[in-house]
């Protein structure tokens, strides 16, 4: 061969290369273009949109889409650059069928072909030729679609390229379907921790279940024992004001019988911690500010011989100004600050400083502490101190009854912190408990607000104002000791006084008799109760007077039976004062 | 995909057409896909397609005559002027179709219809295919090539050949399935499972002279520069003319080494041409090219060698295999189209041509057909039609990934 021939022929191909080269070095910075698009882009709609902008240029395409598979074999629009195909469906025939096998086509003319030919008219009439590549996707078949609106747009060049985007546009919908599973796993984890978070919520409510029934159970076992007392107790306390009215005032009797009374009453307060143990004690009416019991308690004697006991403890205190009232016993919370300071006082053996404060705080959200504090408006007290702390083992055992780590019998009876427990169970409160063992323990109390004023204290109230007139009155109930003690008391206030040990006595009773008022007891077992008596009798004596005794709280059969008309309710144990009030307001009605 | 190769030279149609036929099944291992069946115009070619068509039932069989015989790669298949050749294409999963439309007088219209056909044929109706290969009668192909890209668009590879007989007597003949035709274009579309390649290479250099056409009518050129084409081409050639002067005559294969050249475009600063082949100097003294020559073109004198003859077809192939997606180990097969005036004038060395073109498709099976005219796809894109040219379409697997 001529060397000149070769020489040219050597140079047309090594200008070939360099076109070729030039076309690679074009694709390939289109593809870098595109794997910047893979990479930067974080909305997954956009994705395809901004591939689409990449790949126009070197693909020379009007509009492109991709097409991915469904359940039943059609093909519908997974993204597209022009909206004209945002909700084409394809079914796929012979052309489609190569095009997922792996094979590209470029197609002249739409028109001879049926998957084009079965598009809505305004699309026929928009694409006449266009580019099908498929994507290769392990999840679905999916195809790469170019248009061109000009008949036999495309050639092999074109299918050569869209072969080697192919990669950019699988890589994409690799993508799509890898957001896809993310955000699936991303709910099933949410749902995974919502379930976590229910059944931790559940074990944590099964907890406090568990810890109300046993405190339940304590408080039925504290209830029954208190029952019982309080009868006995009735004797001892009452009796003392009978004495009283009859000896003189100089007579050396009188202090012993002060001190019967005074020992009754101290034996009535146990009964009582054991009745708001039992959640059956407190009345919940009266209004109050926490502060002023919290003031009482410091100027208290309790408190005074508390700190001579302790010389090495502090008591400090920061109270909230514009504390807001709070709905409940005053005794029983008195009851509670005094049993906290207390158990505060004794936690610092070598001294320290109990802090007292309050403050009205509003919870927006339920708050999972000791107890579950759902959302409202409350008064919190706050008891900390700097002593021992209480083990995390030990924290959940100091509401029960008897729990204590201290010598039993040398202070306190095992109930303070049960006291604690019940009184703000009774006022429909929460409590919470932080503690650290070494630096000691804060313990909050969380009582709901009451936009009511405190009623203004009553005036001291002489015997001769509740004094009878000779009214007859029946006193039911099935303890003797009652019977006897409401009997002369009520005969001391001048009242015509028949008793009855049971209901249906006291029904056979009325059948023939007639009585002005009905000293109803409440709970008197065996046989019918106060408010089956009181029905009975009502039957008999429409719009018959009673008041209700009992030494146990209002219950649902109390409150039934003062909407039946037996509006005065006195807790046990009798006083003069007490009974001789409620008679005389009833009788007064 | 697989390709192979086969012929015979036996004068009887159906024996020659059973012996081929027999040895492709024998190397192919199963029926083919498509046929490419090229023979001497001294056949009865009606006869022996309709045995192939009855070998090979259904099977899509496209080409026509070549002048003398054929080449495969094993070997020049001539004897007594009569030689016949298959290149046999196993693809199951490729599209094959063949179509075929006498002109009358019509060639674009022709060349749609038989291509319509031909896509419908391959079940790709509408569908771009990576290449199209034609046979034509002498005389209409730059029509032909333009019906093509008008149908298809521009870019799609058109390789093919204008059918030849033995002695320029008008007994080429066009093949389309079981049809045998004169004067009709025979198209074959294709879509291998695989990918191809293709070259179209002259193998001839430009010389000094060079000049503007001032008169030509179709194929007849008359004057460059405003000066008669005898005596520019007398000059140019030193005095090729002279034996035919002045009552004209047939000019091949004296001009085979000073075809006409036509600047088709430049790629850097290199100029690629396609040849005209000064067939005959009429007796008006018009120079009878053939292929078409415009007023207004640029014509350079084209020279080329025995040698340079002898060596191109291998060269060529090369470059075919080269510009394939494929590896160059990977080529399967090809099919090649070969200037029947070159061939004429390296007849003695066909040999040679035959080892360098085993050489440049790395001994693949091959079927080389000598044409009047040729036509394919230059490096830029632009499918032509050309004389002295050497035309080579092969076939390769997919390039994956």
């Amino acid at each position: 061969m001529d060397a000149s021939e070769e020489l040219r022929e050597a140079l047309l191909n090594l200008d070939d290369a360099r076109n070729r080269e030039a076309l690679q070095r074009q694709t390939a910075e289109a593809l870098l273009a595109g794997l910047r698009v893979l990479v930067f882009t974080e909305d997954p709609q956009e994705l395809f949109l901004r591939l689409f902008d990449v790949m126009r240029k070197p693909l020379d395409f009007e509009a492109a889409f991709v097409l991915t598979a469904g359940e039943d074999g059609s093909f519908k629009t997974q993204a597209t650059s022009d909206a004209l195909f945002s909700t084409t469906v394809w079914k796929p025939h012979s052309m489609f069928r190569r095009v997922i096998k792996g094979q590209p086509v470029a197609v002249f003319d739409t028109e001879l072909v049926a998957e084009w030919c079965s598009q809505p008219e305004l699309i026929r009439d928009s694409v006449k030729s266009a580019l099908h590549f498929s994507i290769h996707s392990s999840e679905q078949k999916a195809l790469f679609i170019c248009t061109h609106s000009n008949r036999g747009h495309f050639s092999r060049d074109h299918l050569t390229l869209a072969h080697r985007f192919s990669m950019l546009t699988t890589q994409a919908l690799q993508k799509l379907e890898a957001e896809r599973k993310l955000v699936n796993l991303e709910r099933r984890l949410e749902a995974e921790e919502k379930l976590a978070t229910l059944n931790q919520k559940l074990i944590e409510s099964e907890k406090r279940l568990a810890r109300a029934k046993k405190m339940e159970a304590l408080g039925t076992l504290a209830s029954g024992v208190a029952h019982d007392l309080n009868n006995v107790l009735g004797g001892i306390v009452g009796y003392p004001d009978l004495l009283l009215l009859d000896i003189p005032e100089d007579s050396p009797l009188r202090e012993s019988i002060l001190a019967i009374q005074k020992s009754g009453q101290r034996a009535a307060s146990i009964v009582q911690d054991l009745l708001t143990l039992a959640r059956r004690g407190v009345v919940t009416t009266q209004v109050m500010n926490v502060n002023q019991i919290i003031d009482s308690y410091r100027t208290s004697p309790e408190c005074q011989t508390l700190k001579e006991y302790h010389p090495g403890v502090k008591i400090e205190s920061n109270l909230e100004s514009t504390l807001l009232n709070i709905s409940g016993s005053p005794v029983h919370l008195s009851k509670s600050v005094m049993n906290l300071v207390s158990n505060a006082v004794e936690s610092m053996p070598d001294g320290g400083t109990v802090f007292i404060s309050t403050k009205n705080k509003y919870i927006d959200r339920p708050i999972r502490g000791y107890d579950t504090i759902e959302e409202g408006d409350y008064v919190v007290l706050t008891v900390s101190d700097t002593g021992i702390g209480i083990s995390s083992s030990d924290i959940e055992k100091i509401f029960e009854p008897f729990y204590t780590k201290k010598v039993m019998g040398r202070s306190g009876t095992g109930l303070g912190m049960a006291v604690v427990w019940g009184a703000v169970k009774d006022h429909n409160g929460y409590l919470d408990v932080v503690s650290t063992e070494g630096k000691g323990s804060t313990f909050s109390l969380y009582f709901p607000v009451t936009r009511e004023e405190i009623a203004r204290k009553e005036d001291a109230i002489r015997i001769e104002e509740y004094m009878g007139k000779g009214e007859t009155i029946l006193v039911v109930d099935d303890i003797k000791e009652q019977r006897e003690i409401a009997s002369r008391i009520l005969k001391k206030l001048r009242y015509s006084v028949a008793t009855a040990s049971s209901g249906e006595e006291a029904v056979d009773y009325m059948k023939d008799n007639s009585a002005d008022l009905l000293v109803l007891d409440m709970i008197m077992d065996p046989g019918i109760d106060g408010l089956d008596t009181y029905k009975g009798i009502l039957a008999l004596h429409p719009g018959q007077k009673a008041i209700i005794a009992s030494g146990l709280s209002e219950t649902i059969r109390v409150k039934e039976a003062q909407e039946l008309g037996a509006r005065k309710y006195v807790k046990k144990p009798y006083t003069l004062k007490k009974i001789g009030l409620a008679v005389k307001q009833e009788l007064e009605k | 995909m697989k390709i192979a190769s086969a012929w015979s030279t036996k004068s009887d149609e159906d024996r020659a057409a059973t012996e081929a036929y027999e040895m492709l099944l024998e190397k192919l291992q199963g029926v083919p896909q498509l046929m490419l069946v090229h023979c001497s115009c001294n056949y009865d070619n009606e006869k022996l397609v309709r045995r192939l068509c009855e070998l090979a039932p259904g099977v899509p069989l496209q080409g026509g005559t070549s002048c003398l015989g054929v080449m495969t790669d094993a070997g020049v298949h001539s004897h007594e002027g009569r030689g016949f050749g298959i290149l046999g294409l196993h693809d199951p999963e490729g599209g094959y179709g063949v179509g075929i439309a006498e002109s009358k007088g019509d060639p674009e219209a022709a060349v749609t219809s038989a291509l319509d056909t031909a896509l419908t044929n391959s079940g790709r109706p509408g569908e771009l295919p990576s290449a199209v290969i034609i046979t034509n009668y002498p005389g209409e192909e730059e029509r032909v090539i333009g019906a093509i890209e008008k149908h298809l668009g521009s870019k799609v590879p058109i390789i093919g050949g204008t059918s030849a007989d033995n002695d320029m007597s008008g007994q080429w003949e066009q093949f389309g399935n079981d049809t045998v035709c004169r004067e009709a274009i025979s198209v074959a579309t294709l879509f291998p499972t695989g990918e191809i390649g293709y070259a179209f290479h002259s193998g001839y250099e430009p010389t000094k002279h060079r000049g503007i056409v001032t008169r030509a009518d179709g194929r007849v050129l008359y004057e460059v520069d405003g000066r008669p084409i005898v005596q520019v081409y007398n000059e140019w050639t030193g005095g090729l003319l002279d034996d035919v002067l002045p009552e004209g005559g047939s000019l091949v294969p004296a001009a085979s080494f000073s075809p006409i050249g036509r600047h088709v475009k430049k790629v850097g600063d290199i100029s690629y041409f396609t040849l005209s082949y000064p067939v005959e100097l009429l007796a008006d003294h018009g120079l009878l090219l053939f292929t078409d020559i415009s007023e207004g073109d640029e014509v350079v004198l084209m020279t080329g060698n025995c040698d340079s003859l002898v060596t191109r077809g291998g060269r060529v192939a090369k470059v075919a295999v080269k510009a394939a997606e494929f590896n160059e180990e990977e080529v399967e097969g090809a099919l090649v189209l070969y200037c029947t005036g070159c061939m004429l004038s390296v007849q003695d060395r066909l040999p040679e041509v035959v080892a360098d073109l085993k050489t440049g498709l790395h001994n693949v099976p091959f079927l080389c057909s000598f044409t009047l005219g040729e036509q394919g796809c230059f490096i830029g894109g632009e499918n032509r039609h050309a004389n002295l040219m050497i035309a080579v379409l092969v076939f390769g697997p997919r390039k994956e990934g």
